[in-house]
């Protein structure tokens, strides 16, 4: 392991670089890496094999050891020694990822988890993006009222409330932090859950305003995670390295998150998977944490394709076979079909590659309770599934996907898919929903 | 060695042979080709081709990196053998993203896109206090100022930035545009910025109006300029 105070050396007395340069030598050393461990993305095989799953692991310590990290304020590059990351890769598979967050009758765990284990993922579930305050609550408790969900992955943010704007790094975002917080806990009260776990801040975003949500009654070691991601391609700031060592001294869980960016720096599946494994291990090396979510999106930001499903997949099965990492990724269709039935359908593609991929929690979970619980549903129905057949299914919704995506329309509100006062899905809505599962079932996903 | 051409010159650029362009700039200079011809035909007609062979997936984010890196030196060659009327820059940009805003993908495209088609841009990074936007657009002599925001905590600073200008009295001497994910034509004209665009293909048109350049028959059409504030800024310019 490598000393978080180590990171303070290396950050002061690296390479000079430019921004630039650092990019096009990541970007040329990946090229390299995946022509000589000859990497290729096959769209027809979204569930890779177990020497594409090792090759990308090799090809991905080795452009960490390459390239290292640039630091963005210091503009040096932290460099390792291959021995190190070889050791991290070993410390982390000698000890397993099991983490415990919520408390008493709300526990939930987050798992190292191969892909063939018969036990589901932990529904880490959302309640992601933005809200508005006059339904904030019940879009949370839509959620936490499911029995099926654990934990809240990461509640929505604010864009306003009252007359009050957040503004990163000022009174006004600590101000709507606390009010978030406050009905954080009232959206466990009223779904009768107050232990459970409340995942990342949504509104806050700096170093001081996660500070100030720390403390009792707000955010302790047992409710919450704290984000402490690498920037994708490989960078990293003194705020990462605060909030890291901040967790360290609390016993915080870091939430740690490796994105790499399909036809950015990295060209296709094969470079962004790779991209992938080399930022995990660059946050293993200094935030020391168990669990590990894979974004693989695309530069127009959209995901949930066949090329975003085999990137994931590589870099799961590469953590899978050589870290003891708790594997994770957010389940939910492109933003355009949010809360409509395509976006349900790319969420079971992604449930039949990740499930079988070593997937251990689900960090979002669609955009509403129902769309959680049903998601849940499947990920139990993937465990019974094969490699293979896990792949034939994938390929059959996403054939499905093709044909419905180019009418993507725009995405539902939640006031229009949820009664505010009941708290239920309304009739449309769900019926809806339903008959995704219903087709689900019909192209062969395994429902009990 | 035979005469050099812009269509060498051209060639070097897309092909992203740097030494090779710079040495071939070097030698037209000295055999007398004409500096426009090697500035329009030349280097930037080749980093058309870039931005064209990026459009169809043949290049990549490193290869739009390497464009500017082989056009820089090579424009800054031929720039003081340009005669002064000579339209060498469509204009000058600085952009970054917010205060509190990490996200540097989105507006290292637009970046590009910019430098592909002619602006000056210089990138200022991420993180970005407001009065730094405005320092640094009073160095390089910017026309426009270019707010990247991303969060609900980090779109407030764009309004912020305006108000600096307004308070310091520089607000008509620079164009205020703003782009992100959450960001909306109809955010930036409650905030009376000069401008948004949906995506980096929509900023080249959208900055080719604010500096009064004509724009192309099939010009992406997803950005909004402020009509409003170009309208008084043509009745104030009458004035003085
Ligand atoms: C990649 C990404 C990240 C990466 C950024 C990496 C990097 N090096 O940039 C990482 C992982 C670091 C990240 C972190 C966070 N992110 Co983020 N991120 C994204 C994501 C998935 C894609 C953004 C992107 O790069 N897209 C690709 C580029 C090419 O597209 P683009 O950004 O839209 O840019 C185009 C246009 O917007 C426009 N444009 C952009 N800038 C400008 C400027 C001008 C002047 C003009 C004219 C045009 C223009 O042109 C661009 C090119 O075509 C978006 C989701 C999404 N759908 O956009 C979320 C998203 C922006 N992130 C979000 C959040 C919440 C966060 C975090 C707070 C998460 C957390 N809790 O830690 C942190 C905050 C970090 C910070 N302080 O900034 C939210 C924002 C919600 C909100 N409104 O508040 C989003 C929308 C996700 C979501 N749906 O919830 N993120």
């Amino acid at each position: 392991m490598i000393p978080i105070m180590d990171f303070q050396r290396r950050s002061v007395t690296g390479p000079v670089m430019q921004a630039d340069d650092f990019d096009l030598e990541f970007a040329m050393k990946v090229r390299a890496l995946v022509r000589d461990y000859e990497i290729r993305y096959d769209p027809a095989q979204l569930i890779v094999d177990d020497r594409t799953a090792d090759a990308v692991f090799a090809a991905g310590l080795e452009l960490l050891a390459g390239v290292g990290l640039y630091h963005m304020e210091t503009r040096r590059v932290v460099r390792y020694e291959r021995a190190e990351l070889e050791q991290i890769a070993q410390e982390s598979r000698a000890r397993p990822a099991d983490v415990t967050l919520g408390r008493g009758r709300d526990t939930m765990f987050l798992r190292y988890r191969r892909g063939s284990d018969a036990w589901a993922p932990t529904n880490y579930a959302g309640a992601p993006t933005v809200a508005e305050e006059a339904w904030f609550i019940e879009y949370v408790q839509s959620f936490v009222q499911e029995p099926s969900v654990a934990g809240i992955g990461i509640p929505p943010g604010l864009a306003r409330l009252g007359n009050i704007e957040p503004k990163a790094g000022t009174l006004s975002e600590v101000a709507v932090g606390l009010w978030e917080q406050a009905a954080l806990q009232e959206a466990l009260r009223r779904a009768g859950r107050p232990d459970l776990n409340l995942g990342l801040l949504g509104t806050v975003s700096t170093f001081g305003g996660t500070l100030a949500m720390m403390g009792p009654g707000l955010r302790e070691a047992w409710n919450t995670q704290i984000g402490i991601h690498i920037l994708p391609e490989q960078k990293l700031d003194w705020s990462r390295l605060l909030l890291a060592q901040y967790c360290q001294n609390r016993g915080i869980e870091p939430w740690q998150s490796s994105m790499s960016c399909l036809g950015g720096l990295c060209r296709d599946a094969a470079d962004t998977a790779v991209g992938m494994v080399a930022n995990a291990l660059g946050q293993l090396s200094y935030a020391h944490g168990a669990t590990m979510s894979f974004f693989p999106s695309h530069l127009d930001g959209t995901w949930a394709t066949r090329d975003s499903h085999w990137a994931f997949s590589a870099a799961a099965r590469a953590c899978e076979r050589h870290l003891g990492l708790a594997v994770g990724t957010s389940i939910s269709g492109i933003v355009p079909s949010w809360r409509t039935p395509l976006s349900l359908l790319q969420s079971a593609a992604i449930v039949a590659v990740y499930v079988p991929s070593g997937m251990s929690y689900s960090w979002i979970s669609g955009h509403t309770g129902l769309e959680a619980r049903l998601i849940n549903e499947m990920m139990e129905a993937a465990t019974r599934l094969s490699a293979g057949q896990a792949n034939e299914l994938a390929q059959r919704i996403m054939r499905r996907v093709d044909e419905l995506l180019p009418a993507a329309r725009e995405p539902l509100p939640f006031p229009q898919a949820y009664d505010l006062k009941t708290v239920t899905p309304l009739p449309d809505y769900e019926a809806g929903m339903l008959r995704v599962r219903d087709e689900l079932a019909a192209l062969g996903m395994p429902y009990r | 060695m035979d005469k050099v051409t812009v269509e060498a010159i051209k060639d070097a650029v897309w092909k992203l042979e740097k030494q090779k362009a710079c040495d071939l700039v070097q030698r037209g200079l000295a055999e007398g080709l004409d500096p426009v011809a090697m500035l329009q035909q030349g280097v930037i007609a080749g980093l058309q081709v870039v931005g064209e062979k990026f459009g169809a997936r043949e290049y990549f984010l490193a290869e739009l990196v390497m464009g500017g890196k082989v056009s820089e030196p090579c424009i800054e060659l031929i720039t003081p053998h340009l005669p002064p009327s000579t339209e060498g820059r469509a204009g000058t940009v600085v952009i970054g993203a917010v205060t509190g805003d990490l996200h540097t993908i989105g507006y290292g495209l637009v970046s590009t896109q910019l430098e592909l088609n002619g602006f000056k841009v210089h990138k200022i990074g991420i993180n970005i206090p407001s009065m730094q936007f405005i320092e640094k657009a009073q160095e390089f002599g910017a026309d426009i100022i270019g707010l990247s925001a991303f969060l609900v905590t980090t779109i407030p600073y764009c309004p912020e930035v305006i108000a600096y200008l307004q308070d310091m009295g520089l607000r008509d001497r620079y164009k205020v545009i703003i782009g992100g994910t959450e960001t909306t034509a109809a955010k930036a004209e409650a905030m009376d910025a000069d401008g948004w665009a949906l995506n980096a293909v929509s900023a080249v048109p959208l900055c080719r109006r604010l500096v009064n350049k004509p724009l192309a028959a099939n010009a992406p059409k997803d950005w909004w300029a402020n009509e409003k504030r170009l309208a008084g800024a043509g009745q104030q310019g009458a004035a003085r």
